[in-house]
């Protein structure tokens, strides 16, 4: 049962994690990866954010990347220094040497801000002049769209990519 | 009244009063025989506290009584064992087992356990804290820690739960420890780890090696959740 953008279980995976279960926190670290309908987030650390319910059980609510931060969708890579997942309102920030690669598109700037449920995304230029956002597109369909592996390399995403959770048989 | 009956009251008299004189000298020697085995008997029972006390290892060292109902045969086999004791912040544990045997000779710290269960604030030993912790531990009296092996199963009254093959508690500094593949449950969904550890009665857990965590779909928030707003706990709102 494929999930949309925003949807369904988070499946976070790591070298080591430690989990601070009074404080609602749980901190990985080493090639970690955030999977959650479609959407990927990559960083080499990540802090997971989660309250309690009235109800007894807990509800994951935010995620503070830092290191090589990827914000990985069918149609996009997008690089940052910094990232921020708010699941509350299914919405990811990318800031500090942010590239967006869409295809051969591919843009630079400071602060990318990207609604799951809309697909919207705006990038942002930094404060001083020379952090303006640049891009670079293939106006011509064909190129853009003919174009192979070797044309339009996507960015290297660091790691060994994600690993999802098994549940156990039985 | 004639001379002679006076003096034979006289008589009587000096003899009553000796008799008395007598009893009471003897009552005293009594009381001060008894006065003397009370501070005897005190100063036994602080000598036998002071003795105690360097038997097993002074202050710090949690007390450990092991009331053994019964032993028999060559090695020594515990019937009903119960093993009590503190840990380092003074919270108590009691460990029992359906059978026990200690180790003779250099390991007689090491007690054999099958299916031993622990009643202990780090966990959730269930309603009568009777919950079976694995097949097989191994009980040391000397360092304070079980180990367990095969078919381990640990869960913290956090709420969490730890399935493996190998773990020990160590009851003085209240820490469990998991060296094998764990594969556990979480109050927020699942998590498996090459290795993990516990700490603080639960609320700290280090997993590491090859680590995959599962919020579960009902642990995470739903476009729906965006508007619902009030109503969810508030609490350590990052």
């Amino acid at each position: 049962q494929s999930t949309g953008p925003g949807e369904g279980p988070a499946d976070i995976s790591a070298d080591r994690s430690e989990l601070f279960d009074a404080q609602g926190l749980v901190v990985y670290s080493g090639d970690v990866n955030v999977v959650r309908g479609g959407v990927r987030l990559r960083a080499d650390r990540l802090e997971a954010y989660y309250v309690r319910r009235d109800t007894g059980g807990r509800e994951l609510r935010r995620i503070v990347a830092e290191g090589e931060v990827f914000y990985v969708t069918e149609a996009e890579i997008a690089r940052g220094d910094r990232g921020t997942y708010d699941l509350v309102n299914d919405v990811i920030e990318l800031t500090g040497s942010v590239v967006l690669t869409q295809g051969c598109n591919v843009s630079t700037g400071e602060h990318l801000y990207a609604e799951l449920a809309t697909g919207v995304a705006r990038l942002d230029g930094g404060e001083n002049s020379n952090d303006r956002v640049r891009s670079v597109f293939f106006t011509d369909d064909d190129a853009a769209t003919a174009q192979t592996p070797q044309d339009c390399p996507a960015p290297v995403i660091p790691g060994d990519g994600p690993r999802p959770y098994e549940a156990p048989e039985g | 009244m004639s001379a002679a009956l006076i003096h034979a009251d006289g008589q009587m008299i000096g003899q009553r009063r000796a008799k008395s004189l007598a009893d009471a000298r003897r009552r005293s020697r009594f009381v001060a025989g008894l006065r003397g085995v009370l501070i005897a008997a005190a100063v036994l029972v602080a000598l036998n506290a002071l003795i105690q006390m360097m038997v097993s290892g002074g202050a710090d060292q949690p007390a450990t009584d092991v009331a053994i109902s019964a032993s028999a045969g060559e090695s020594e086999r515990i019937i009903n064992p119960r093993f009590t004791g503190r840990d380092e912040g003074g919270v108590p544990y009691v460990i029992t087992a359906e059978t026990a045997e200690r180790r003779r000779g250099a390991e007689q710290a090491l007690t054999d356990l099958e299916r031993p269960t622990l009643d202990y604030a780090l966990l959730d030993g269930g309603e009568d804290a009777s919950r079976v912790l694995a097949e097989h531990g191994v009980f040391d009296d000397a360092n304070l820690s079980l180990q367990l092996d095969t078919n381990v199963r640990l869960t913290t009254r956090s709420g969490y739960v730890f399935d493996t093959q190998s773990a020990t508690l160590y009851l003085r500094e209240g820490v469990v420890t998991g060296p094998a593949p764990m594969q556990g449950l979480a109050p927020w969904g699942a998590v498996r780890a090459d290795r993990f550890e516990v700490r603080d009665d639960g609320q700290h857990i280090i997993l590491e090696g090859d680590v995959r965590t599962r919020f579960d779909a009902a642990s995470t928030p739903t476009a729906t959740d965006a508007d619902a707003g009030p109503g969810r706990s508030e609490e350590n709102e990052p």
